[in-house]
């Protein structure tokens, strides 16, 4: 069968049927010269073509085909162009009065009210909820902190001051979620101070002996972790008097009186204060304790509790003043050195005694601060005091220290690592030889002679240092009145009273304005219309002669 | 006179110049619908029937020029709608007297009916090239394809008329494989 070489057939089809382009017919011409089968496949394709349109074509339409065809169009009707159908223009909206309107939006906004006022409560008790959760995670880990702490130290839990540098948790981990206290380090949990420095075979029942406590009210329920690990809501709001265990231990060796438990902060906080072998806190009689009076107290500003020395370290038979410190300075402002200076007694583990602020004038002032602190912070408080102005006169145990002997007070801090290892050591000979511990205490107090100052010996038992602080104002200097240049003095009270006016016509002419424009404005337009629709003619006339007129008519 | 023209007329009210038009095409659109429908009474049904509809919408026909190409896509329409309404199985006795073999002798008859056995594809190509004698564009605008796809698939038609007619050949001197 003859077929056309290469790719030429495409080519040489549309060359046939007079449909190649000039180049490509150009091209097929000069390929059909050179190349005889693809001229003899041309030549026969063509034929066929010829054969298959005579074929085709050879039957015609029968003769009264066309006459059908007329007849039938006869009949038929050509159909009109349909026209597209014209998008109808949009309506303008009316304007909406404005009465509609605002009546509108009021009841938009009465239905987003009344939803709000639907869903917000759920909302918040879910926040509530989410809240609680969170404190009692808190609440939890503090605890087993706290149980770990006491397995790491012969079973004791810590004293009531270090208790929370004594478990490392996360800095947070001590705020509760609804502390509106913005300081992350703010500590809102409290510490049963009848369990500083407690053995745990001492605690007759875990189960129901808080050890931490959240302070914030958690809806009416306090957030309460138990010695045992386990965490529980306690209720604040429940009246009358309940006797319980839990109650009864939240001080060991408490008598078994009975004791209204909620409120249980205020409850407890009573019983803090008081000594772990004292007497029970001095509740009234049994039952007579009005819930809402307590939570009253509870709520009210009290001071910052200062645990007594005695109790504070729990070293009451070692407790001894070593260092007496003293201290003058000159400050510019006494009222504010005076609270950083009682914020640096309570940062270096002290605390204030007394604390005294007499103003004579409007520019002098004086304070004086007593305070503790132990001896081994004595000397970083000096020289963090030293900052709070000029220093005027330093002394520790009567020796003059103010000028150049910073150095050997900070040296002062160096004792702090033997003071710790004597604890520790105090701490495990509890448990262990009384033998070795003897021994371990004799090297350890060995080496604190070592390390110390010359000048200040260190007596083996001291704890605090006396620290007492005398704060006064800079000598006063009246300024002289300066020198005003009366052109400038003038234009600048002109350009003050321009602003104060300004400022005036801005807040009693134009907000108010703004604000009332709701009002004025349609009634502006209201007004505006019924002057056209009953003054017709007052608003074209110009003249003076056709606005009276136009008055006469009107009568 | 032109396609032109006797359409203006047509629409101006002059059916009589729709009649020179029906006079011009008949013959070509009987033949296709013949070749596309393999039928011939049901040929001149369809033809008729796609020049009355031509005539009823003729005012939608854009440009006047292409009035063979839209004719010849309305009977294709028209034989497609009747290839497909038609049931695959169903057979009348003309048909089968058609599906017989052709007599040889009458050799138009014979190439119909040997162009008949191509596939629908190549017989509405061949209607419309050879029959209505359109060019690529138009087959391309009626068959709604491009006009690359209509130049390759006319090259492919003529290898099969070409095979057709060798087969052809063939069988005449005497069954020799060629």
């Amino acid at each position: 069968m003859l077929t056309p070489c290469g790719d030429w057939a495409e080519r040489l089809s549309a060359y046939l049927d007079d449909e190649a382009g000039a180049d490509e017919r150009q091209a097929v011409e000069a390929h059909l010269e050179a190349c005889p089968a693809c001229r003899a496949f041309a030549e026969v394709a063509r034929c066929d073509a010829q054969d298959a349109a005579a074929a085709l074509c050879a039957r015609p339409a029968s003769d009264g085909f066309a006459a059908r065809v007329m007849g039938q169009i006869a009949v038929t009707p050509i159909t009109p162009v349909a026209k597209k159908p014209e998008t109808p223009e949009k309506p303008v909206p009316a304007l909406i009065p404005f009465y509609r309107r605002l009546l509108e939006w009021g009841v938009v906004a009465c239905t987003m009210a009344v939803v709000a006022a639907v869903l917000f409560p759920v909302f918040a008790k879910s926040r509530e909820k989410s809240r609680q959760s969170a404190c009692s995670n808190y609440a939890r880990q503090i605890a087993v902190g706290l149980q770990i702490y006491a397995q790491d130290n012969n079973g004791t839990f810590p004293s009531a001051d270090r208790w929370v540098e004594a478990i490392k948790l996360a800095p947070g981990a001590f705020h509760c979620p609804l502390d509106r206290n913005t300081d992350r380090n703010h500590v809102s949990y409290l510490y049963n101070m009848a369990m500083s420095g407690t053995h745990l075979n001492d605690i007759k029942d875990p189960t129901n002996t808080p050890l931490v406590w959240c302070m914030m009210d958690h809806g009416g329920a306090t957030i309460m972790a138990y010695v045992d690990g386990h965490v529980g809501q306690v209720l604040n709001q429940r009246k009358g008097n309940i006797s319980g265990e839990k109650a009864k231990n939240i001080a060991p060796s408490v008598p078994p009186a009975t004791v209204a438990r909620p409120p249980v902060n205020a409850l407890m906080d009573e019983a803090a204060r008081s000594p772990i072998n004292g007497a029970a806190p001095a509740l009234n009689k049994p039952g007579d304790i009005d819930c809402n009076e307590l939570i009253a107290k509870k709520r009210a500003p009290s001071l910052p509790t200062i645990a007594p020395p005695d109790k504070n370290y729990g070293l009451a038979d070692k407790l001894q003043i070593a260092y007496k410190a003293e201290m003058a300075l000159q400050c510019a402002d006494v009222r504010g050195s005076l609270e950083r200076t009682e914020l640096a007694f309570r940062r270096f583990d002290g605390f204030v005694l007394t604390s005294d602020y007499q103003s004579t004038d409007e520019h002098h002032a004086t304070a004086t601060i007593s305070g503790r602190v132990p001896s081994e912070k004595l000397g970083v408080l000096l020289v963090e005091l030293d900052a709070l102005g000029t220093l005027q006169s330093r002394s520790v145990n009567g020796e003059d220290l103010t000028a150049q002997q910073i150095e050997q007070i900070e040296k002062l801090g160096h004792l702090q690592g033997a003071q710790g290892r004597i604890e520790d050591i105090q701490h495990r000979a509890r448990a262990n030889t009384a033998l070795e511990a003897e021994n371990k205490m004799q090297s350890a107090g060995n080496e604190a002679i070592g390390t110390r100052v010359d000048q200040y010996k260190l007596h083996s038992r001291v704890t605090l240092a006396e620290v007492r602080v005398t704060l006064a104002s800079l000598p006063f200097i009246e300024p002289e009145p300066p020198v005003v240049n009366p052109v400038t003095e003038a234009t600048g009270r002109a350009l003050y009273a321009l602003r104060a006016f300004g400022l005036w016509l801005l807040a009693w002419l134009l907000i108010p304005l703004l604000i009332w424009s709701p009002v004025w404005f349609p009634l502006g337009l209201l007004a505006r219309w019924l002057r056209k629709r009953y003054l017709p003619g007052k608003d074209t006339a110009k003249t003076p002669e056709e606005k009276k007129q136009a008055e006469r008519s009107i009568r | 006179m032109d396609d032109c023209a006797l359409i203006e007329a047509t629409l101006a009210g002059n059916v009589e110049a729709f009649g020179v038009l029906v006079d011009r095409y008949q013959h070509a659109l009987v033949a296709a619908a013949r070749h596309l429908t393999r039928n011939a009474d049901d040929a001149e049904d369809l033809a008729q029937d796609a020049l009355v509809d031509a005539y009823r919408n003729l005012r939608t026909l854009q440009d006047h020029g292409k009035f063979r190409a839209w004719v010849f896509g309305i009977l294709r329409h028209k034989c497609l709608s009747y290839l497909r309404r038609r049931e695959p199985n169903a057979c009348s006795l003309d048909e089968l007297a058609d599906s017989l073999p052709a007599p040889v002798d009458a050799d138009g008859a014979g190439v119909a009916e040997l162009l008949d056995g191509l596939p629908l594809a190549y017989r509405e190509l061949l209607a419309a090239r050879y029959v209505q004698e359109l060019s690529y564009q138009e087959i391309a605008d009626a068959l709604g394809v491009q006009v690359n796809t209509v130049r390759v698939r006319c090259c492919r038609a003529r290898e099969r008329l070409r095979e057709l007619f060798a087969a052809r050949d063939c069988r005449e001197k005497g069954g020799v494989s060629c």
